[in-house]
């Protein structure tokens, strides 16, 4: 009788040890993960739309400006409001003159998710999680020129 | 004998908490790693779908060649569409695109049907979390298709 007495919240005690060690870690990991997911997600969608606000811009330079945008604009869509974007453009085999036929672009769009729940204890800032994806489009060989002929 | 029916309760009480949150955290932890190797999965099949996309759309242009415009000029259909000239564009495609070093065991078909390319693209998939009894490896196809349409 008098260890069955002895036992009485010990059922609390765990709960509230093991709960602490294992559960608290392991909930943060899957809210982690899936911001992580939502991250991977968006970039891959930004580097898509990038590309292809890229390939259909008239020129170059107009080309860069859609692609920020629509980068930007994916992400926002995905609920990342905020977090550093960076949008690199590269072609081959004409590296200044991407729109030219039978380019190839590659659009690589670099991103951060921010960790949740983890305070800036160093001063280092909060941790983050860097994401990257690519997209590649080829351009056409036949090229509209317009005013190239009088009708 | 209901000293004895006393003792058995308590003894079939006792630690009954700690095997319950050790099991709920090990099938959270079973549910993070498919998620993460499903997601992994996803985003490598949607890659591959792009590079489909991309080698389609390189095909359906560099084999349209074009004869029949010189002789009829342009119609509002698609134009025809050479097989060997649009396999020889994917695999040109792939090969530039560093899609072989990226994508270990590549396997591409090419499908030209009257004037549509259809390129499907299959790759292993290693998975970043292995479950015990497989192999850690999935296989993962993308498809895509493409006309040379004259607008």
């Amino acid at each position: 009788m008098s260890w069955r007495r002895d036992e009485r919240g010990t059922a609390l005690v765990e709960f509230v040890w093991l709960g602490i060690l294992l559960l608290i870690p392991l909930v943060w990991m899957v809210i982690s993960l899936f911001e992580v997911q939502s991250g991977a997600f968006a970039a891959t969608t930004a580097a898509r739309s990038a590309g292809r606000a890229y390939a259909l811009a008239p020129t170059d330079a107009q080309g860069e400006v859609a692609a920020r945008q629509a980068a930007r604009q994916a992400l926002d869509d995905q609920g990342l409001d905020g977090v550093p974007v960076s949008v690199k453009i590269s072609c081959t085999p004409f590296p200044s003159q991407c729109h030219s036929g039978t380019s190839v672009i590659t659009v690589r769009v670099e991103t951060a998710v921010t960790l949740p729940l983890v305070p800036d204890v160093f001063g280092s800032g909060r941790p983050r999680f860097a994401l990257d994806a690519t997209h590649t489009v080829p351009i056409g060989q036949y090229q509209e020129i317009t005013g190239a002929a009088p009708q | 004998m209901p000293r004895r029916s006393r003792v058995a309760r308590g003894g079939g009480e006792r630690g009954s908490i700690s095997p319950l949150i050790v099991g709920f955290a090990v099938i959270l932890l079973l549910g993070v790693a498919m998620v993460v190797d499903v997601s992994q999965a996803f985003l490598q099949r949607q890659s591959l779908a792009t590079l489909a996309e991309g080698a389609a759309l390189r095909a359906a242009d560099l084999a349209a060649e074009g004869e029949e415009v010189y002789s009829g000029g342009f119609g509002t259909d698609p134009l025809q569409l050479t097989p060997g000239r649009a396999r020889a564009a994917v695999r040109g495609y792939l090969a530039d695109v560093g899609a072989y070093s990226e994508h270990p065991g590549l396997r591409y078909s090419v499908t030209v049907s009257g004037d549509r390319v259809e390129v499907s693209i299959t790759a292993r998939v290693e998975l970043p979390l292995t479950f015990p009894g497989t192999d850690g490896h999935a296989t993962v196809t993308g498809s895509g298709s493409a006309i040379a349409d004259p607008e």
